[in-house]
């Protein structure tokens, strides 16, 4: 079986391309729906969603790669009457896509920078949800935020006095006259975590939280802008009194936020597949259970 | 009419083909968008699907596909297929579409390539083409290395590891790159009726063109030397090269 491209509403208009797992892999009762990164299409940027597909397809996870409303091919998709309604109906299509044609009962949403940011505001409201991967996505700050980013700045005056002569030359220079530097910290900058309603991405925390949906918090090194010290998420859920078992947080300071080299590929696929193979597999042994003890009732009966 | 996605070929090509609009009179002419390569084609994606949704609304069928080893196209790039891409491309689009003419559109280096096929064409159209390959392969490795730069939480483990044979996430093949770098955009071999090139301003000079290919400048300032993703919208230029098929 092959990746198959495709239009996943009536309209034709919402674009995907859904690839079944490797024939040789374990049989998951879970796929995977990737979403955009900022306006970039389907493939991710210099194709890291390609890749992420490769990994999970190999690991037995069918996945379906999406173009958002807007995005991609689904350029002209039609847009709900806000944001979530759009985004909500995205994903109904896509898990919808998923169930049809392998049959799964879970999905995981998957999401770099706005991608990861858009999964939590959405996973929480899709009954199908098994897993949310946030790949540099929302991190609450709080004073050891500040403390661990601004501090070690201050033991070296002429660095502080660099990095605010730094901060007024990008300030005064227009953005077509930028230099390479600038260019390569864009996309970083472009991170939308701090342009969303913090109280509403709490909001979605605590509900993803309370729905016990396992969650994998991957941070990069460029993260500098809401995310300083590694542990920073796991803190703000104990603080926040909410329950934090399914949370696993992990900081790689040697990867970059678009993961552009292939070492940084590498570590990123092999964390993921190994978190939600045994979030799956999890999943199916406590689907055994439920199954076998509803059998059970069934006999006593 | 949306576009139909089809892969082809045995490197599992994807397509995306856009058929002329119903409601304008068919020309029978395609139009065969070649894609730039690598870090650009992240870029040029919109502009792509752009064009092509407008030139179906004047009656051109359009085919978009992926090279080999590029976006959602199978294949790597050990081996140098893409010649052999675009001349299945050419011929399964006009299978598609039943045209009795074809058009090419090349953006950066997938202009270098088509000028490479030795296929002819009613029009061939450039924007800021890539005129040669080893200064190409010089640019990207740039790209590459301030990338690397400006990588400040690299291991010193990899600091020499990465880069020998990788660009911005791709690994390349000896044999890919050898051919890249030997080939120079000879517009004398561009078999075509109309052969035209849009250039914006970071563009590299074209001035060795025949006298007889038609050159527009466009005023709009395209980084291809900078490593972001981010997407172009070049209305502008989209103009420009459907004033050139028409």
């Amino acid at each position: 079986m092959r990746n198959e491209a495709t239009f996943i509403d009536l309209k034709q208009t919402l674009f995907s391309v859904v690839s079944p797992p490797s024939v040789d892999s374990i049989a998951r009762d879970m796929g995977v729906i990737i979403l955009n990164s900022g306006t970039i299409h389907n493939v991710g940027p210099f194709g890291l969603s390609v890749e992420l597909e490769k990994g999970l397809t190999l690991a037995g996870f069918p996945v379906l790669r999406l173009d958002q409303t807007g995005k991609g091919e689904s350029f002209s998709a039609r847009r709900e009457s806000n944001e979530m309604k759009t985004l909500g109906r995205d994903l109904e299509l896509a898990v919808a896509a998923l169930r049809e044609r392998f049959g799964v009962s879970k999905v995981a949403v998957l999401g770099l920078c706005s991608g990861a940011d858009h999964g939590l505001m959405i996973t929480d409201s899709i009954p199908e949800a098994g897993a949310l991967i946030m790949l540099d996505g929302w991190a609450p700050k709080d004073l050891r935020y500040y403390l661990a980013r601004y501090l070690p700045k201050l033991k070296s005056p002429a660095g502080v006095i660099r990095a605010l002569l730094r901060r007024l030359r990008k300030l005064s220079k227009p953005s077509a006259d930028r230099g390479p530097d600038d260019a390569v910290l864009m996309d970083v900058v472009d991170s939308p975590s701090r342009q969303w309603d913090q109280a509403a991405m709490k909001n979605h925390m605590r509900d993803l939280c309370a729905r016990q949906i396992p969650l994998l918090a991957v941070y990069t090194g460029d993260t500098d802008e809401y995310y300083a010290y590694k542990g920073q998420l796991l803190r703000y859920l104990s603080r926040a009194g909410l329950e934090s078992k399914n949370v696993t947080e992990v900081y790689k300071r040697e990867c970059k936020h678009l993961y552009p080299l292939i070492f940084q590929r590498r570590i990123l696929i092999r964390e993921i597949t190994q978190w939600l193979s045994r979030v799956a597999e999890s999943t199916e042994d406590m689907g055994y259970e439920r199954e076998a003890g509803h059998h059970a009732t069934q006999h006593q009966r | 009419m949306s576009v139909e996605p089809f892969y082809f070929g045995e490197r599992e090509l994807l397509g995306l083909y856009r058929p002329a609009s119903p409601a304008v009179p068919a020309r029978r002419h395609l139009v065969v968008i070649c894609n730039a390569l690598l870090h650009e084609y992240f870029k040029i994606q919109h502009v792509a699907r752009q064009l092509s949704s407008e030139l179906a609304d004047e009656g051109f069928d359009v085919l978009r596909f992926d090279f080999s080893g590029q976006g959602n196209s199978g294949g790597d790039l050990t081996k140098f297929n893409w010649l052999d891409d675009l001349h299945l491309a050419v011929h399964e689009g006009t299978k598609v579409s039943g045209a009795i003419q074809t058009s090419i559109v090349g953006f950066r280096a997938g202009a270098l390539v088509a000028a490479a096929a030795g296929l002819h064409h009613r029009a061939f159209v450039a924007w800021d083409p890539v005129v040669d390959g080893a200064a190409y392969m010089q640019q990207l490795r740039g790209v590459h290395d301030a990338l690397l730069k400006a990588h400040v939480n690299l291991p010193d483990s990899e600091h020499g590891s990465v880069g020998k044979d990788e660009v911005l996430g791709y690994r390349l093949g000896d044999e890919f790159v050898s051919t890249l770098q030997d080939m120079r955009l000879d517009w004398n071999g561009v078999d075509a009726d109309r052969r035209c090139v849009v250039l914006s301003e970071m563009a590299e000079d074209a001035s060795d063109a025949p006298a007889d290919v038609e050159v527009a400048h466009e005023p709009f300032i395209c980084h291809w030397d900078l490593p972001s993703s981010r997407l172009l919208y070049a209305h502008d230029v989209v103009a420009k090269l459907k004033d050139y098929l028409r």
